[in-house]
C-alpha cells in the first residue's frame, strides 16, 4: 500500500498544475455551500442571542428594524429620538426596568452609547481592567475597541464631531477611560460606554465653563442686565471633565427633556411584559414596544428566502463541477491509457492500477476537504467582524 | 519513622486549617451582605429612612458636616460606596448637584418626587442665565424642598417605606408600624400650619431663591424669590426687583435660609420688610432631629407674626 501512495503522491507532485487546478476546483464547490451555511447558521445565532437577551425594546415610531438594530448593535439609524420622561413613564408603571441608550456621536470611529449602570448588569458585562463609570466625562471601552486603539485605564479619548465643517456646532469632549471591557464576542466589544449625563454633555445639551466676573473679566462680558451678565461666544468651554472643573458643568433645561435614542425595557415578570405590550399598543401612543426576538425571526425569515435562492444556486454549481470534474478525470485516464498498459506490462494488477487512480482522486478531495476547514475554522474566529462587516 | 508521623500531622493540620478559611470568610460575606447600605442625598430623607428601619440598617448620608448637600461632590473612594449600596434614595427636582454628575445603577436609585408628581411646584424663572448675543433667557425648574411641608414629607415616607418592604420583606411589619408612628408624629406640625393658615391668611414673603413654596402654599402665603444667589450679595438690581414687587403686593417679610449680617438686615428694616429666619434642614440640626426642630420653627414663626414686625431668629441659626 506504501508503494501505491508513493506512486500516487510522486505523479501529483510532478502534474502539479493540474493538483493544485482540481484541488482549488473541488475547494470551491465546497466552500460556498458550506461558508453559507456557516454564515448564516452563525448570523441567526449571533442575532437570535442577543435579540433573546433583550426582552423589549421601546423607541419613537418608525422602522422597527432600525429601532431593534440600533439598541442592539448600536448602528448609526437616522431615527426621531424619545425623551428621559417616557423613560420615567416606563419606571413609574412598576412594570419594567428602563434603561435608556443615547445612541448619537462616536469616539474614533466606534459608537458612543450613553447609558446608566444597569446596562453592564443586563448584559453580564464584566470589567478586565479597571472600573466602571464613575462620574460625568468616563467611559469604558469594550476589548476589541482597547486593543485596536491600544487604550487602557487612564488614557483619553477624544469624541469625534459630527460635522467638521461646522464651526459652531458641538465641542468633542476628551473623555476619561476608566475601565475595559472583557470580551463578549457582541457588539459590546466595539462600544464607547459613558453615562446618559456624559453623552448629553457631548451633544451640548450640558457644558462647563470658566466663571465669569464683569468687573475683571470684561472681554468676556457682551453686556450687563441687572444681576445677569452675559458673556460673549469668547468664553472657553471645557472639552474635559476634571476633578477641578467638574462643579461647573451644568444642564439647562429640564432633564425630562433631554433626548434618548431607544429603551431596553426589562419587565419584571411576564405578566408585566403583556401589560407593558397593550399599554403602548395604540395610536395615540408617541412610543412603539417592540420585542426583538419577533423582529430577529422576521429578517431571518428573510434571509432564509435569500438563501434559498443561494441554496439552489450551489445545488447546480455543485452538479456542474462534479460533471467536469467527472470529465477531467476520464479524459485524465484516456490520457494516460498507455501509462497503465505499461504498468500492466511489468506486472501490476488491474486491482493496484484502479487502486492508484482512486488514491490520486481521494488525496485531490481530502486536500480540498482540509483547505475548506480551514477556511471555515478562520471564519468561525472571525464570524463576528465578518458577519457586522456584510450586514450591521 | 517518627519523621513522617510528624509529617503527616503538619501536613493534615495545613489542610484542616486550609479548609477553615473558605467558610469563615463566606460568612463575613454573608454577614456584611446581611446589612443593607442606604444612601440618601439630605437629612429630611436620612430622618425618614432611619425613622422606619432598624438599627441593622446602615443609613449613609454621604455629605460631610458643615457641607452643602445641594453642591457637594464626593470623591473616588465614597462614589464607590455610594454606587454599591443597596439603595439610594434621591429627593429628585435636580436636589444634591452630585445625583446628576455621578453615574448611578436606575434600578438601585428611588427617587421620591416622582411620587409628589401632582403637587410639585414649578416656578418658571427658576434660573435665568443666558448664553452669547441671545440675552438673558429664563428655565422653569421645580422647588425641591418637598420636606418644609409635612404632608408631602409623609408622602415620601410612604414611597420610601414601600421601597424598603420590597428591599427587606422580612422587616414588612416593622417598617409598617414605624411608618405609621412617623406620620403620626407629623400631625401636630401639620395643625400647626392649619392654625397659622387660618390666623394669618393671605401673607406675602421675600425669599433669595425658590426655597418656601411648598410651606407657604400649606399655609396659603405667596413667597416671591429675588433671583438672589445662596452666599452673594444683594445688588441694585435685587433692590430694583424688591421694589417692583412690593409696589404691587405690599410684602412685609423676608424669609431667609440662614441669619444675614446686620447691615443687611438694617437694610431690608429700612424697607419696611421684616426678616425671619427659618433653617430648610437640607443638613442635621445641632440639636434635635427634623420633627423638634420644625416644631420649635413654626413656634417661633408663630411669635414672630404675632408680634408683627420685630426680627427672629430660629434658636438652630442663633
Amino acid at each position: 500500500m506504501n508503494g501505491v501512495f508513493r506512486l500516487t503522491f510522486r505523479y501529483l507532485a510532478y502534474n502539479r498544475l493540474k493538483t493544485v487546478t482540481l484541488i482549488l476546483c473541488v475547494s470551491l464547490a465546497l466552500l460556498l455551500p458550506v461558508l453559507l451555511q456557516f454564515g448564516v447558521s452563525q448570523f441567526e445565532q449571533d442575532l437570535l442571542s442577543r435579540a433573546r437577551s433583550t426582552p423589549l425594546i421601546a423607541g419613537a415610531k418608525g422602522s422597527r428594524f432600525d429601532l431593534a438594530l440600533q439598541s442592539m448593535y448600536f448602528n448609526q439609524a437616522d431615527r426621531e429620538s424619545t425623551n428621559m420622561l417616557e423613560v420615567e413613564a416606563i419606571e413609574e408603571t412598576g412594570y419594567a426596568l428602563p434603561i435608556p441608550l443615547v445612541l448619537r456621536f462616536t469616539a474614533q470611529g466606534a459608537p458612543v452609547v450613553g447609558t446608566t449602570l444597569d446596562y453592564f448588569e443586563f448584559r453580564k458585562l464584566v470589567m478586565a481592567k479597571g472600573s466602571n463609570l464613575k462620574r460625568l466625562g468616563d467611559c469604558v471601552i469594550g476589548a476589541n475597541l482597547a486593543e485596536n486603539l491600544q487604550l487602557s485605564p487612564g488614557d483619553q479619548l477624544m469624541s469625534d464631531p459630527l460635522n467638521v465643517f461646522d464651526l459652531s456646532g458641538t465641542y468633542p469632549l476628551k473623555m476619561r477611560v476608566v475601565g475595559v471591557l472583557e470580551k463578549s464576542g457582541s457588539a459590546d466589544d466595539d462600544a464607547v460606554f459613558v453615562d446618559v449625563h456624559t453623552e448629553w454633555i457631548i451633544s451640548g445639551i450640558g457644558h462647563g465653563h470658566q466663571k465669569i466676573n464683569a468687573a475683571t473679566n470684561k472681554d468676556l462680558v457682551l453686556k450687563q442686565e441687572g444681576s445677569t451678565t452675559i458673556a460673549n461666544a469668547a468664553v472657553p468651554q471645557f472639552n474635559e471633565v476634571t476633578e477641578e472643573n467638574i462643579t461647573s458643568f451644568h444642564f439647562h433645561g429640564d432633564t425630562e427633556t433631554f433626548p434618548v435614542s431607544s429603551i431596553i425595557v426589562i419587565p419584571f415578570d411576564k405578566k408585566s411584559e403583556v401589560l407593558l405590550l397593550g399599554m403602548y399598543d395604540s395610536d395615540t401612543s408617541v412610543l412603539q414596544l417592540i420585542r426583538p426576538i419577533e423582529i430577529v425571526n422576521e429578517l431571518m425569515e428573510m434571509v432564509f428566502r435569500v438563501k434559498q435562492l443561494f441554496d439552489m444556486n450551489t445545488f447546480l454549481v455543485s452538479v456542474s463541477v462534479g460533471l467536469l470534474l467527472c470529465l477531467v478525470f476520464l479524459l485524465s485516464l484516456r490520457l494516460r491509457k498507455r501509462e497503465r498498459q505499461t504498468m500492466f506490462q511489468l506486472g501490476c494488477s488491474r486491482s493496484t492500477i484502479w487502486k492508484l487512480q482512486l488514491t490520486e482522486i481521494l488525496f485531490i478531495v481530502l486536500a480540498s476537504l482540509i483547505i475548506v476547514l480551514v477556511l471555515t475554522l478562520v471564519c468561525r474566529i472571525y464570524a463576528y467582524q465578518i458577519i457586522k462587516f456584510l450586514f450591521i | 519513622m517518627h519523621r513522617i508521623y510528624f509529617i503527616v500531622a503538619l501536613f493534615s493540620m495545613t489542610m484542616l486549617y486550609a479548609c477553615q478559611q473558605k467558610p469563615q470568610e463566606g460568612t463575613r460575606l454573608a454577614e456584611e451582605k446581611q446589612s443593607p447600605v442606604i444612601v440618601v442625598v439630605n437629612y429630611p430623607l436620612e430622618f425618614i429612612v432611619k425613622s422606619l428601619v432598624g438599627p441593622d440598617v446602615k443609613v449613609l448620608n454621604p455629605v460631610p458636616p458643615g457641607s452643602d448637600p445641594e453642591t457637594w461632590f464626593p470623591n473616588d473612594e465614597i462614589i464607590q460606596t455610594i454606587q454599591e449600596a443597596d439603595l439610594i434614595v434621591t429627593n429628585g427636582a435636580n436636589f444634591a448637584d452630585w445625583v446628576k454628575k455621578l453615574s448611578l445603577p436606575r434600578s438601585k436609585v428611588l427617587k421620591t418626587s416622582i411620587f409628589l408628581k401632582e403637587d410639585l411646584i414649578t416656578v418658571p424663572d427658576y434660573e435665568v442665565h443666558s448664553h452669547g448675543s441671545g440675552g438673558a433667557h429664563s428655565h422653569a425648574g421645580t422647588v425641591a424642598f418637598f420636606w418644609l411641608d409635612p404632608a408631602l414629607l409623609a408622602r415620601q415616607a410612604d414611597a420610601i417605606g414601600k421601597k424598603l418592604i420590597q428591599l427587606l420583606p422580612r422587616e414588612k411589619e416593622s417598617i409598617t408600624e414605624n411608618l405609621k408612628n412617623l406620620k403620626d408624629s407629623l400631625e401636630p406640625l401639620n395643625l400647626k400650619l392649619d392654625q397659622l393658615r387660618s390666623k394669618y391668611p393671605g401673607l406675602h414673603w421675600f425669599s433669595q431663591r425658590p426655597v418656601y413654596q411648598y410651606l407657604t402654599r400649606r399655609a396659603d402665603w405667596t413667597v416671591h424669590h429675588l433671583h438672589w444667589k445662596k452666599n452673594t450679595k444683594p445688588n441694585e438690581s435685587t433692590w430694583e426687583t424688591m421694589k417692583t414687587i412690593q409696589e404691587l403686593h405690599k410684602v412685609p417679610f423676608m424669609i431667609w435660609e440662614q441669619k444675614p449680617d446686620k447691615k443687611l438686615l438694617n437694610e431690608f428694616q429700612q424697607r419696611g420688610v421684616s426678616s425671619f429666619v427659618l433653617n430648610p434642614l437640607t443638613a442635621k440640626p445641632a440639636r434635635g432631629d427634623y420633627l423638634t426642630e420644625m416644631r420649635l420653627q413654626l413656634n417661633q414663626l408663630e411669635a414672630f407674626l404675632k408680634s408683627g414686625s420685630s426680627t427672629q431668629e430660629s434658636s438652630e441659626t442663633k
